[in-house]
């Protein structure tokens, strides 16, 4: 599989879940018709309420625990690009990572952890290592407008992480990872649960050395990088949790990551991020349910300057949330949710001459009527007021589920979608070493969009398709505008934010899924997505490639009543991709040109040996079968070929467990 | 119900940092103060040199600074606490073309000859190619200067540098220096860039100027942007045959409450002057 940037990770500040343990059903009881571990999963990203995943009437893609540990993820980047087609990590800013979701940048994906949002950027969405795969239950992605639940940031899709939560009295699990370029990752999880007392500790280490790459003569880009940076991450966290009555749960938690990345020996980069949290959950009787959260989120960069040994803040970004949330149950098993938020976002860098702030508040309010067995509707309205500017917005959405059959089930949605412009598209102004200043924008106004998706999915024996489409519209999308001179001076170049026009982006996904009795499952996943942008930009970002694929084939056999046997081929496959770009950014006047990127395809096969369902022992080979780009640059996997890696991972509880 | 209790208040107890944190984030703690330390007091050595530290910002890319050093003595001789940083002298590249671009060189003429870097951020240069040549006027000094720095680049004025191994200026006498071989200024059109603004096409404009390509080795550039620094200690020979001591102990610096942000090529130089 790809060699990832990400070389990195680190766990991430665990929260509590909001569903509780004894809701999610096991993973073997699972669906009747096979393998299809995720058709009962219990989701809360659609509706904000909890539903099983075949019931919901809002698309939902999950990636469960199983799939976690098959795609032996790191973290979320890892995970994602492992599982989702459609979905791509490019490198721009001196190999910062930026997203793209079916047409959509990371500033368009909202990113949440048992519904709390995160602090922090890197270029264009949140510091992804943050998000260890080591303590997480499952994660939910809803694509397409979901602002009329999520707010401003939710325009292009939710991905919701859901923390796990254990029933058993007590566990401890243990794993380490080693691969080239001395990759190492190791996790400790504890968790206790005694009465109404439940704790979970984690612990998480990654590091990687850098490594040189080599492109080939004549680059097609002025962009391609020789040398991929190393980094260390650490991270910790401790969640609690009382269940003083049947009917309440209360929890707290507490987080620390640390990221060091040598971009430049001379002076490292450090990233650090504390984070805590308050939550209640209160159920008021058979037919409603309160919860009420508090969750502090800070995330801050700063610079080791290794000669004077000082460790200099150069940007913090602290997040102060409060949500409320109060579900309503009707006879009918019709479900009322009324919702609220208060954000309170604090930022400070050295790339804006003072901290910008800014207080949101929204409300909402959702109907999810069962009018039949077959037919559902849900329909959704919400209000947000940002204190910048006053500005308010009001967006709606409509979902519709019909199950014609036992095994069929159909949706379709619409959502309009807001997003409104970052402090940092606002009122960052960053020199970008005197080759030219991008200038923050304070007149921006928010991205409108506009979604519909349809989709259709089926279980015939023990196969389960799914079929998507989705079209969206955005107007005002906001992204860097062309570089200028302003009036008198003819030397210094400027990148300003701007509302550049309309994008239109069209969509659709395929997927097939089953396991046989034998132990044998496959899992293959189709994405197709075009984008049509007007305005020009010298944004860096290319854009989504047409077509991906991801696939997955594994089996796995139990030998004795002691050992178990599993192998694992996995892949992905991704198209060209031609974007235009300008022929010399330092002179516009040049005009543009297409410059093609190639596609390519990365395998990865994997076998583990188990013992007594408690310790396993992993041996994988990466990029199977050695592919190398011909150039480094913003969208080539960062591989420099073939790649061994070896895991060990020991769950000392069950050991230790009498059989 | 004690350890209920208990476990209650632990629970409301825990996030309590966080509460109380201002809604504008805590951990200050964990960070130092971007200002710069205060400068150590000059040292009388037993030989009656005197060892200095001298600070400047060398960053900017059309800037010469220029200092001197028997200058520096004199003032600390006569106050110690004096501010020698203030003794450093500004001029600027001359940028504004005199005549019309040429395709051509290795006439030495003064001015700025454009260069393309086959280099990309985060890798080292590979090499460079002449693109052109603009004539402009010459560079303007100070009457009275030692050394002149522009980011890694320096000059001496009529002078010649040695490299020792040594590491501690302390033992700057310990070395042979008076009988070592020394380097004088050479002719370099690639080197002394001064504008960065075309940077991103990798084509760079250099003064034509000449430089101490042995004192420059004090810093060099390894992965743009990223500099090693060399901890020797330099010996300067001047122009009077007077020597001195030179050792670069950071290149980074700068940085204020406002703006924390560290700046490369903020030198700081230890001297000693003048060697028996």
């Amino acid at each position: 599989m790809m060699r990832r940037l990400t070389i990195v990770t680190a766990l991430l500040s665990l929260c509590f879940g909001w569903i509780s343990a004894e809701e999610a059903e096991p993973l073997e009881d699972a669906f009747e018709g096979g393998d299809i571990t995720t058709m009962n999963s219990v989701v809360v990203t659609g509706t904000r309420t909890p539903r099983r995943l075949k019931e919901t009437p809002v698309q939902t893609r999950v990636i469960t625990r199983e799939e976690i540990l098959k795609a032996d993820a790191t973290n979320i980047q890892d995970l994602l690009q492992t599982e989702l087609p459609g979905v791509e990590f490019t490198y721009a800013m001196n190999q910062q990572v930026s997203m793209n979701l079916s047409g959509f940048s990371g500033l368009g994906i909202l990113f949440l952890v048992d519904g709390e949002p995160l602090a922090g950027e890197t270029l264009d969405n949140i510091d992804f290592t943050r998000l260890s795969m080591n303590d997480v239950e499952r994660v939910e992605i809803v694509q397409g407008a979901t602002s009329a639940l999520y707010g401003s940031s939710a325009a292009g899709g939710v991905i919701n992480i859901i923390t796990r939560q254990d029933t058993v009295p007590w566990t401890l699990h243990l794993d380490g990872r080693y691969a080239h370029h001395n990759q190492q990752r190791y996790n400790l999880r504890q968790s206790l649960r005694q009465g109404i007392y439940a704790h979970t500790l984690t612990f998480s280490r990654t590091s990687s050395d850098g490594y040189d790459v080599h492109n080939a003569d004549n680059d097609v880009s002025a962009r391609t990088f020789s040398h991929v940076f190393g980094d260390d991450t650490w991270q910790a966290g401790y969640r609690l949790q009382l269940d003083p009555t049947e009917r309440l749960r209360l929890g707290g938690r507490l987080g620390f990551f640390r990221r060091t990345v040598d971009r430049a020996a001379d002076m490292p980069e450090r990233y650090y991020d504390y984070t805590g949290g308050l939550r209640a959950e209160w159920t008021l009787g058979e037919r409603d349910r309160l919860e009420a959260s508090y969750s502090f989120d800070q995330y801050d960069k700063s610079r080791y300057q290794s000669v004077r040994g000082l460790n200099v803040r150069q940007y913090s970004n602290v997040r102060n949330a409060a949500r409320l949330l109060w579900n309503h149950r009707f006879r009918q098993s019709d479900m009322f949710t009324l919702g609220a938020d208060y954000l309170y976002d604090y930022l400070m860098s050295n790339n804006i001459e003072a901290p910008a702030r800014q207080q949101s508040f929204d409300l909402y309010g959702q109907y999810d009527w069962r009018i039949s067995p077959r037919w559902e509707l849900v329909g959704a309205l919400r209000y947000d007021w940002l204190s910048e500017r006053s500005l308010s917005r009001l967006t709606p959405k409509l979902s519709a589920c019909y199950r014609p059959a036992e095994r069929w089930t159909l949706r379709a949605s619409y959502g309009m979608g807001f997003r409104a412009p970052s402090l940092k598209e606002r009122y960052h102004d960053f020199d970008m070493a005197g080759i030219w200043i991008v200038e923050g924008n304070a007149d921006l106004r928010p991205e409108t969009s506009h979604s519909v998706q349809f989709s259709g999915e089926v279980t015939v024996e023990r196969w389960v398709f799914t079929l998507s489409g989705r079209y969206a519209r955005v107007f005002d999308r906001i992204a860097t505008g062309i570089p200028y001179h302003k009036a008198g001076d003819t030397r210094q170049l400027y990148l300003s934010y701007l509302n550049l026009g309309d994008q239109n982006v069209y969509g659709a996904e395929a997927s097939v899924s089953t396991r046989w009795t034998c132990g044998l499952g496959l899992k293959l996943d189709y994405a197709f997505c075009h984008e049509d942008v007007s305005g020009e930009t010298a944004n860096a970002y290319t854009p989504i490639r047409p077509h991906s694929l991801t696939a997955r084939l594994d089996w796995e056999r139990q030998l004795s009543s002691l050992w178990a046997l599993n192998v694992g081929l996995s892949g992905r496959a991704l198209s060209a991709v031609r974007n235009t770009e300008f022929t010399d950014l330092a002179d516009p006047a040049q005009g543009t040109r297409s410059v093609r990127y190639p596609g390519y395809t990365l395998w990865r096969l994997q076998a583990g040996v188990r013992f007594r369902d408690g310790a396993t022992l992993t041996a994988t080979v990466d990029n199977l079968f050695n592919h190398r780009p011909d150039y480094y640059y913003y969208n080539a996997p960062l591989t420099t070929g073939t790649n061994f890696l070896v895991g060990l991972s020991l769950d000392i509880d069950r050991l230790c467990s009498k059989r | 119900m004690r350890i209920f209790s208990f476990h209650i208040l632990f629970c409301l107890l825990l996030p309590l940092p966080m509460l109380l944190a201002s809604c504008e984030g805590a951990f200050g703690w964990m960070y130092d103060d971007p200002e710069a330390p205060a400068t150590p007091a000059p040292e009388v050595n037993a030989d009656r040199s005197v060892t200095a530290t001298l600070s400047v910002n060398a960053n900017p890319w059309g800037e010469w600074h220029y200092i001197d050093l028997p200058e520096v003595i004199r003032r600390l001789r006569a106050d110690a606490s004096a501010d020698v940083n203030a003794l450093w002298v500004t001029h600027d590249i001359p940028l504004e073309a005199t005549g019309p671009t040429e395709m051509v060189t290795g006439h030495r003429r003064t001015g700025q000859y454009l260069y393309r870097f086959d280099t990309n951020y985060g890798e080292p240069i590979k090499g460079s190619e002449f693109q052109s040549f603009t004539p402009t006027a010459a560079q303007t000094d100070p009457d009275e200067w030692s050394i002149a720095v522009h980011r890694s680049e320096v000059r001496t004025n009529g002078g010649s540098v040695w490299e020792s191994e040594l590491s501690d200026i302390a033992r700057a006498t310990e070395a042979d220096y008076r009988h070592a071989s020394y380097t004088p200024d050479e002719w370099s059109e690639n080197e002394v860039w001064s504008d960065s603004r075309t940077m991103i096409s990798q084509l760079v404009p250099s003064q034509g100027i000449a430089v101490n390509k042995v004192l420059g080795r004090w810093l060099r550039m390894t992965l743009m942007p990223d500099y090693e620094r060399n901890g020797h200690v330099f010996f300067l020979r001047l122009r009077d045959g007077s020597f001195a001591a030179l050792q670069l102990v950071n290149h980074i610096g700068g940085g204020t409450p406002q703006n924390p942000s560290p700046i490369r090529c903020y030198l700081t130089l230890k001297v000693r002057y003048p060697l028996p």
